[in-house]
């Protein structure tokens, strides 16, 4: 009863779900954008960190997509922010990178348990995943 | 001391003797004195008792003799008890024949004293009259008178002198002991004879204390000559030792010879002894130095001097000598002693010595010679750094006379203030042993110029090794310096060739470097920017398909034009990638034309505007309508394009972009100015590193690529670019292009 009650809780909230897309290339930021919609969660975005940390504050996503090369503000920089501000202290993160840089950015960051980083190209089906996976433990 | 103590025993011997004789005169005198005082004594008692003996026979009813004999016998009694005679033993006795006794009737002071330990009684025993006792009583009562030395009744020696009383037929003796006459006379000869020993002992006491000091200085004296003896043999051996020692009369002939003199002149003393000294005399001496001679020991004065001698074989030895006279009281002398050492060597010495001396004059004079006419300047200073050398090369190039120099100080005067210092210091060094060599200074000329010397500064040193001063060698290098100026010249224009080459080579190197670097981090970055379209490519696919059935056509539609885009736009990023793949590899084709340029950019600049959506103003300014010049089409479009483009894509679209083509001397210039966001000072710097992208683009989409292929199209027309811009005012890409 109860596990039914919370799945039926958690589908009538899906929609209330809000995440947080930071990405300065226009054509990947409506790519995650269409996910974020197509699986029935309010999509935010930012073109920029500096966009992405007034955004979070605006609307306290329940999820951040982030990336890490972005003008103004990169993705260290707005986490840096958000982490520090206790209003963002449980926020989970995703960053997206190039293959690559994963691990120096891991290194960079002090990432918690529910922050992840993935890679680009990245596989729709994992992201969404991972997107799925981290809304329902925030 | 044997003598001595016989001496004192004579002496005290004949003090003895004499206090025994001249006590004994004495004594004799006083014996004699008191014999005849004892005889007056004995003679006046007597004759007093005879008185009285009368008296009674006279007087005395009774007329028997014997009965006024007793009465004057006991009136004498009487008359004499308690009289205790004279002296300390002197007294009277009384006696009387009884039978063959003798009585005596006198109580004796002896008795009485109770001496020599007999109990006291009134008289004394009789004594028989035979005995050798009561000498003087046994005379008297045989009737006579006189004085005797003998025994009395106590058996002591006493002098008596006695007498009998025949009237009353008694005998009378006065006595006294010997010893008592003669104790004085024994304490008068001790005494004297003490007093002599005192005296003698006190006086051979002084004496010997007298003789004794004088007997010690006697023995000094021994003593001082014996050691005078001594010493003088010893001197003599010592100068046997040493000397050459020869003894001549006053001819001159020899009477001694030591060993030394022997071994020297090689004769034996035998063959010496009485020739004259002559016999070793060389030829060396002339007449006058031995006249000479002998006028000095003649006159008994000590000669010195240096003389070469023959020895018995003819070789010669040369010997210092000394003559003395010894003189006898009038002063003349009686024998020449002579003393020598050898000097052959030193004489020897002496000869190379003066030898080497004129050689050294002559290698110094000739020294002289050659500083002062040497050519190059020498100049010397003494250790007080004042000049005492200054030679004709000097005079030469300084104008300064040796007589201006000499004496004054070197460094105060004729060198250049500001090297002073140090021309002092390479100075001092040479004064304390340390040199230099080739040090340059200059020294002022007397005209006041300046002469630049090279110096080399040597020690001088006198005889004894001693630093006396300085010798400086120079070299008059004013004419080398000149030259060396001009060599320095030069040397450095040719060390700036080298320089600006090695900085040319370090930077192709450096540029080599670069590239490997430059190539492997563009791999790096082309695949990072190849992925980002790649990614939204892969995205929006897959959004298509899982999407789809909740997407309307349009949906669709919009996403796939996306996707086209972005695949343009990995194809125009691909071109240029191999562009600047092939002008790294220096492939890049270059097909030159002559054309006119201001119709060829509005043509290309038309034909980007036919597919900009936002149609922008373009303003354009040139010098000439016709402008002709050699190039590649290709290459301008790609130039005109990319300008173009980026001016209208960095700027709002209601401002206007202005294009000018203007000739001048040195070439073409195309320049593209808008009005838009501008470059950051230190972006533009980094505006043709691949991919990058100024800090302020935005969203405004763009590769990082358009300006390095761009300039890859002006270098190959040897043209260049020039970037005027301010961030949020606008920029200007000036395009200059050689007139070829």
């Amino acid at each position: 009863m109860i596990v039914i009650f919370e799945t039926q809780h958690k589908e009538t909230i899906m929609s209330q779900l809000k995440v947080l897309i930071i990405e300065d290339t226009q054509g990947i930021r409506e790519a995650l954008s269409d996910i974020v919609t197509f699986e029935g969660m309010q999509a935010i975005t930012a073109n920029n960190g500096q966009e992405g940390v007034d955004k979070a504050k605006e609307h306290m996503p329940n999820l951040i997509l982030c990336d890490i090369m972005m003008p103004i503000k990169d993705g260290y920089q707005v986490f840096e922010e958000l982490r520090h501000d206790n209003e963002f202290k449980n926020t989970p993160f995703i960053f997206l990178t190039a293959k690559s840089d994963i691990d120096n950015v891991r290194q960079q960051l002090a990432l918690g348990a529910d922050d992840d980083i993935i890679a680009k190209p990245f596989n729709s089906d994992s992201l969404i995943g991972l997107i799925k996976e981290k809304v329902q433990t925030s | 001391m044997i003598k001595f103590r016989l001496l004192a025993f004579i002496m005290v011997a004949m003090v003895i003797a004499f206090g025994i004789a001249s006590t004994s005169v004495f004594y004799n005198t006083a014996y004699e004195q008191k014999r005849l005082d004892l005889a007056q004594l004995v003679k006046s008692q007597k004759n007093l008792i005879v008185s009285v003996a009368q008296f009674d026979m006279e007087h005395s009813q009774d007329a028997n003799i014997d009965g006024s004999a007793a009465a004057t016998v006991s009136q004498v009694l009487n008359a004499m008890e308690g009289n205790h005679g004279f002296g300390d033993t002197g007294e009277f006795v009384l006696g009387r024949k009884e039978g063959s006794d003798i009585i005596f009737l006198l109580q004796h002071r002896h008795f009485a004293l109770g001496s020599q330990g007999q109990p006291a009684s009134k008289t004394p025993k009789p004594i028989p009259l035979i005995s050798k006792l009561a000498k003087p009583m046994q005379l008297a009562l045989s009737g006579k008178s006189g004085t005797v030395a003998g025994f009395d009744y106590r058996g002591e020696k006493v002098l008596a002198a006695y007498s009998p009383i025949p009237e009353i037929n008694i005998a009378i003796i006065a006595k006294i002991d010997i010893a008592e006459i003669r104790r004085p006379y024994l304490w008068a000869m001790a005494l004297i004879s003490a007093f002599g020993v005192v005296i003698v002992g006190a006086g051979l006491f002084l004496f010997h204390r007298i003789s004794n000091l004088t007997t010690l200085q006697l023995s000094d004296n021994q003593k001082l000559l014996t050691a005078q003896i001594m010493e003088l043999d010893f001197q003599k051996h010592a100068l046997d030792e040493h000397a050459i020692v020869s003894i001549a009369d006053v001819k001159g002939d020899i009477t001694y010879v030591n060993d030394k003199f022997c071994d020297i002149s090689g004769y034996s003393r035998e063959e010496l002894i009485g020739k004259n000294h002559r016999i070793v005399k060389s030829d060396e001496q002339s007449d006058e130095f031995w006249v000479d001679m002998w006028k000095t020991i003649a006159n008994g004065a000590t000669w010195h001097g240096e003389i070469k001698n023959w020895n018995k074989s003819g070789g010669i030895y040369w010997v210092k000598t000394t003559i003395v006279p010894t003189l006898n009281a009038d002063g003349k002398p009686i024998q020449y002693i002579g003393m020598r050492t050898e000097i052959t060597e030193d004489k020897k010495r002496q000869a190379a010595l003066a030898e080497a001396n004129i050689k050294s004059e002559a290698i110094s004079k000739e020294l002289l010679q050659f500083i002062d006419t040497a050519n190059a300047p020498i100049f010397g200073i003494d250790d007080k750094g004042l000049v005492n050398e200054w030679n004709q090369t000097a005079e030469k190039i300084t104008g300064f006379k040796k007589t201006d120099v000499l004496g004054h100080d070197l460094v105060k005067d004729y060198i250049t203030e500001d090297y002073q210092t140090a021309v002092k210091e390479v100075l001092d060094n040479a004064l304390v042993g340390k040199e230099t060599a080739n040090y340059e200074f200059p020294l002022f000329a007397k005209n006041g110029s300046r002469v630049m010397v090279l110096l080399n500064s040597s020690t001088r040193r006198n005889a004894e090794g001693k630093i006396i001063g300085v010798l400086g060698v120079g070299q008059d290098i004013s004419e080398m310096d000149q030259l060396r100026t001009e060599l320095n010249v030069y040397k450095e224009s040719l060390e700036d060739q080298v320089k600006s080459r090695t900085i040319k080579l370090e930077e192709s190197l450096d540029r080599e470097k670069e590239l490997g670097l430059l190539k492997s981090r563009f791999v790096t970055m082309a695949s990072h920017e190849f992925r980002t379209p790649l990614t939204t490519i892969n995205a929006t696919s897959d959004i298509i398909l899982k999407y789809a059935d909740k997407m309307s056509q349009d949906d669709i539609n919009l996403r796939l034009q996306t996707i086209k885009n972005e695949v343009v736009d990995m194809t125009s990023m691909l071109e240029d990638v191999l562009i600047l793949g092939k002008s790294d590899a220096q492939k890049l084709e270059y097909n030159p034309e002559f054309l006119d340029v201001v119709s060829l950019v509005k043509d290309i600049i038309a034909g980007y505007q036919l597919s900009d959506a936002d149609n922008r103003d373009i303003i354009y300014h040139q010098s000439s309508p016709v402008i002709m010049l050699t190039l590649d089409k290709k290459w301008i479009k790609n130039i005109v394009i990319n300008l173009i483009s980026n001016a209208v894509k960095y700027s709002d679209k209601d401002t206007a972009v202005e294009v000018s083509i203007n000739e001048d001397k040195a070439g073409v210039s195309l320049s593209f100015k808008d009005y838009g966001i501008g470059i950051a000072q230190e972006d533009i710097k980094n505006l043709f590193e691949p991919f990058y992208r100024a800090s302020n683009v935005g969203d405004i989409p763009g590769t990082g690529l358009g300006l390095i292929v761009l300039q890859k199209a002006i270098e190959l027309h040897n043209g260049k670019i020039k970037i005027e811009s301010e961030l949020g005012k606008g920029s200007n890409f000036i395009v200059t292009l050689p007139n070829v």
